[in-house]
């Protein structure tokens, strides 16, 4: 299971007292699991809660940053990066090579949503 | 407690266009295993002399990917190519003769077809040597499942064989339309890029 870490962008009344802070946020709950100030303190949190959790099932921490893209993907048990960042630097700027993944998984499920809805037709029409 | 050196993957095979998509089959392995490959193509320092980065990078890593399967004779000057199996023969030395710190190295071997090695290098007859028949899913499953039988501390659980093989098909859906966003041609794709992408990419899909 994953617990995430982003910081809080809503600015609705109801939420106004969010704003701003870092919040954990389990992977199958809607329910926030907690509210910090620092993303150090959340990540804290949240490592606290997988090591209470004795099953293991919390065996992914994913962080945003502040500007809410991605930052790490981190194995609470041991705080290290689930994937070593690459030896090499590489000269690929770093949003742009966000904005193109996410750009390609979108296409992929997109394309895949309507080849689902072309067999569904065509199973219809038979 | 691991180290490092313990999640780091000396990777020893062909880097020519015919090997390409074996390359990138290892890589992705590697990285979705949770260790990180190393080779010589990680710096495109040319003030550094070959052989000294090649000696840095086996001292620094735990696990070696070797493939030896490149037996054919060069096309220009009729010879065979002797990097490989001399590059092994550094890693099995480090092993043998280093210091403490070099004596747990794990090595992983392959060529294309079992015992086909006796007939060209059958000094390291005794090892397990793993074939690949030039398949992707093959030379992930095989490396995945080393990986998985590695005895290192913290270990992160590894996925399934079958589970990164399909993760690996999924990337290779991507690819063309990442490459497109950006503006990058297959063949102009350098090592820092393709390692930058593959990782970036497993660590997103994750997230997801």
């Amino acid at each position: 299971m994953k617990i995430s870490i982003s910081k809080n962008k809503e600015s609705s009344d109801k939420k106004k007292s969010l704003e701003g802070k870092w919040q954990v946020r389990y992977e199958s709950d809607a329910n926030l699991n907690g509210v910090y100030l620092t993303q150090k303190e959340a990540i804290k949190a949240a490592r606290a809660t997988s090591s209470r959790n004795t099953d293991k099932k919390v065996n992914i921490l994913i962080v945003y940053g502040s500007d809410g893209r991605l930052q790490s993907v981190i194995n609470p048990a041991t705080n290290q990066r689930l994937i070593k960042p690459a030896k090499a630097k590489s000269s690929v700027n770093t949003n742009k090579l966000d904005m193109a993944i996410s750009k390609a998984i979108q296409t992929r499920k997109h394309k895949k949503e309507k080849s689902i809805v072309s067999e569904k037709a065509e199973c219809n029409v038979i | 407690m691991s180290s490092k050196a313990d999640f780091d993957v000396f990777i020893n095979c062909p880097f020519d266009n015919e090997y390409k998509a074996l390359f990138e089959a290892i890589l992705f392995a590697v990285y979705l295993c949770g260790f990180r490959p190393r080779c010589s193509k990680e710096e495109d320092d040319g003030g550094s002399v070959r052989i000294e980065k090649i000696n840095r990078i086996i001292r620094e890593c735990r696990i070696g990917i070797h493939d030896i399967s490149r037996t054919e004779l060069d096309s220009t000057n009729n010879l065979p190519r002797f990097n490989m199996p001399f590059e092994l023969g550094l890693f099995l030395g480090a092993k043998e003769h280093g210091g403490r710190g070099q004596k747990n190295k794990i090595c992983i071997i392959f060529d294309t077809e079992d015992f086909r090695y006796q007939k060209y290098i059958s000094d390291i007859g005794g090892q397990d040597i793993k074939s690949h028949a030039g398949d992707p899913g093959i030379i992930i499953r095989n490396i995945r499942n080393a990986l998985n039988a590695a005895p290192i501390p913290e270990k992160p659980a590894i996925a399934g064989a079958a589970k990164i093989i399909s993760q690996y098909e999924l990337y290779q859906v991507d690819k063309p339309g990442m490459l497109e966003t950006l503006n990058l041609q297959p063949d102009e794709l350098t090592y820092a890029d393709e390692t930058a992408i593959i990782q970036r990419w497993i660590e997103t899909t994750i997230s997801l």
